[in-house]
């Protein structure tokens, strides 16, 4: 019976290499890409109860900068305008969430973060729309300035507990799709997660670049006059996309404060957050899909666990960032892919 | 306390965060304006001058026997803070040689990313350097306060600051007069409308590159020299009055000096005004002004964007 599920006709075969050949995958790349998969959701896991090197709460942070980077690459990429207030989007859903927790003590996952999208898709909206105006370097600080504001704002209310951050705790953990998770085994169950939104969101961020809707953007991008002469609004579209990344990075931000438990100003809305949203694209490379999310992972890595290995894991930081500025400068996925790799094969 | 004088203090603690703020947001102002770049690095230059007086302060203190003798309290002040903010020089030419020039033709989110870099660089260094505990001045902030300048009139204010907004505004006519009546003020206004332009009339354009950005952190860097007795020196302290140039710049206008003066003291008057009179609202206070500004009149109070004046 076993061998009638496994048997693959001709026909399936043609089926496969017909969808392969629709997405404009070659086999090689299908493996690769199947290896790599099962390398992050089986091997990296291992690895992790191994070894103190790895830490799954860093790898899990590192991800979450990364997915609202490759949202605000969606943005950035068409329109050239730079947000350097992502950790509007990031913290404010990341309280959000665990105010919903504490007060409302809902810990299904799925349903907390169809509220955080709710939430940064509304406060995307709001901020954009103040914003969507204003060109160049004045776009960069307006966004700056609204995520500032969240800030102070945050930091003054006894409510959501000041500076000091709150907890994103409940009596019998969090559950995801109905499955409940064991507290002891958190961090592995919310690095699945994490992996899964990651792997959704890149997958329609995909559709989305392709879209008419991402051509639109592009073109945008290239030439805003051109597009409002051909009967288009272009502020219309750069809202939209101002509001895609900032659900991307609102998302992050949720499953941010339900993976570390904790949520604090000096971790989600603080403007560094903002500072690493947007520099892990051009650290992993803003001509690429998954750049973001390597430049994020690398970013938080050095910081994090650098710690343990250096005094001083900032300067670490701050050498790699300038060599990839100065040197390296399509990014570390882009530098990668740039190297003839058959060159090397004989 | 009555509310005059308390209204005097206040507005005096205002013009001292404005003029401060002046020095370090002239500089960033004038190197977007010539520039092109953002220099996010910019608060650890006020970081560097802070941390080189107060290790200078200290030492002073315990070599010198400092007296009550206005004129010797006041030689090691000047001394000491133009001694530290030298130290700025050599930094801001190696900043601007080794990174910056590299990204001038690049789009501005390589700027931000490499001026970032030099943050976080910076941070570290100074971690090595000294430790990773703040560092005060005490005794020579005692020293010039014994001196009791404003006592007389009634204004409890500590003498020291009152020293900070005078050397500020000496250093603020000097800033006007540099761009406003010399000739090397005049080159530098010139380069900043039309670079190409200028490098055709013979202008050595990379050079007033180098110059101008070494200036801007010079001043940043006196800036911090001359706050470090009022405060600690930590290794923080770069990021609070970098966000807060960037919303100096923006009220006033980009790349605009005058602007720029303006808007800084509206932002520490206003920031002092709401310690005194509404305490929660004082962090909100600089981030309404802007916001409030830019819906209003998006280029600025003073924009003509692009020129210095």
């Amino acid at each position: 019976m076993i061998d009638s599920v496994l048997r693959l006709d001709r026909d399936d075969g043609r089926r496969v290499l017909y969808i392969l050949d629709r997405y404009s995958i070659g086999l090689a790349r299908a493996l690769g890409l199947i290896a790599a998969l099962a390398f992050l959701f089986l091997v990296v896991p291992e690895i992790a109860l191994r070894t103190i090197h790895l830490n799954l709460t860093t790898l899990n942070k590192g991800l979450l900068f990364g997915f609202a980077g490759i949202g605000l690459n969606f943005f950035f990429r068409n329109t050239g305008l730079v947000s350097f207030g992502q950790a509007a989007f990031f913290g404010g859903a990341a309280y959000f969430t665990a105010v919903v927790t504490r007060d409302l003590g809902i810990g299904a996952i799925a349903v907390l973060l169809v509220g955080a999208i709710l939430f940064s898709a509304l406060l995307a909206l709001l901020i954009g729309l103040l914003s969507v105006r204003h060109k160049g370097i004045y776009f960069a600080l307006l966004t700056f300035a609204f995520a500032q504001m969240i800030w102070a704002f945050v930091i003054r209310q006894r409510y959501l507990n000041y500076s000091d951050g709150m907890q994103v705790r409940l009596q019998d953990g969090f559950s995801i799709l109905g499955l409940q998770i064991p507290t002891e085994h958190h961090e592995v169950f919310v690095y699945y997660v994490v992996l899964a939104v990651t792997l959704l969101g890149l997958l329609l961020l995909y559709r989305l670049y392709n879209s008419p809707f991402g051509k639109t953007l592009e073109a945008i991008g290239e030439d805003r006059k051109r597009v409002t002469f051909i009967g288009l609004k272009p502020e219309r579209y750069i809202l939209s996309a101002f509001t895609v990344a900032g659900i991307y990075a609102g998302v992050a931000g949720a499953l941010f404060g339900i993976a570390v438990r904790f949520v604090s100003p000096a971790q989600t809305l603080d403007f560094f957050v903002s500072a690493v949203i947007l520099f892990a694209i051009v650290l992993g490379g803003m001509r690429t899909l998954t750049g973001p999310i390597v430049g994020a992972v690398v970013y938080i890595f050095i910081t994090d666990t650098g710690r343990y290995y250096t005094e001083y894991p900032d300067l670490l930081a701050g050498v790699v960032i300038l060599l990839i500025v100065l040197v390296f400068r399509e990014g570390i996925v882009g530098s990668l892919r740039n190297i003839d790799w058959r060159r090397w094969v004989p | 306390m009555s509310f005059f004088t308390s209204a005097i203090t206040h507005t005096l603690h205002g013009l001292q965060a404005g003029f401060e703020l002046f020095l370090i947001a002239a500089g960033i102002s004038i190197i977007l304006g010539i520039l092109g770049i953002l220099n996010m690095a910019h608060g650890e230059f006020y970081a560097i001058g802070a941390y080189v007086s107060a290790y200078l302060f200290g030492v002073v203190a315990s070599t010198v026997p400092l007296g009550a003798n206005i004129f010797a309290t006041l030689a090691v002040f000047v001394l000491v803070v133009v001694g530290s903010t030298l130290v700025l020089l050599p930094v801001g030419a190696v900043v601007e040689y080794g990174i910056l020039r590299r990204l001038y033709d690049r789009h501005e989110i390589y700027h931000l990313l490499g001026t970032f870099a030099v943050i976080l660089i910076v941070t570290d260094l100074l971690k090595l350097v000294f430790g990773s505990s703040p560092i005060a001045a005490p005794t020579i902030y005692a020293r010039v306060n014994d001196l009791g300048l404003l006592e007389p009139f009634g204004i409890s204010y500590p003498t020291y600051n009152f020293l900070i907004i005078i050397a500020s505004i000496v250093s603020a006519v000097f800033v006007f007069y540099l761009f406003g009546r010399t000739k090397f003020g005049k080159i530098i206004r010139a380069t900043a409308v039309d670079k190409d332009m200028a490098e055709s009339l013979g202008i050595d354009v990379s050079r007033i590159f180098t110059v101008v950005f070494v200036l801007g952190a010079f001043f940043a860097g006196l800036a911090g020299a001359m706050v470090v007795p009022t405060i600690t020196a930590n290794l923080e302290m770069g990021t609070q009055p970098l966000l807060l140039s960037f919303i100096v710049i923006v009220i006033g206008g980009l790349g605009n000096i005058k602007g720029t003066f303006v808007a800084a003291l509206i932002v520490g008057l206003f920031s002092a005004w709401t310690v005194w009179l509404y305490p929660p609202g004082e962090i909100f206070v600089a981030y309404v002004i802007m916001v409030v500004v830019l819906m209003v009149r998006p280029e600025g109070l003073f924009g003509t964007v692009g020129e210095i004046e």
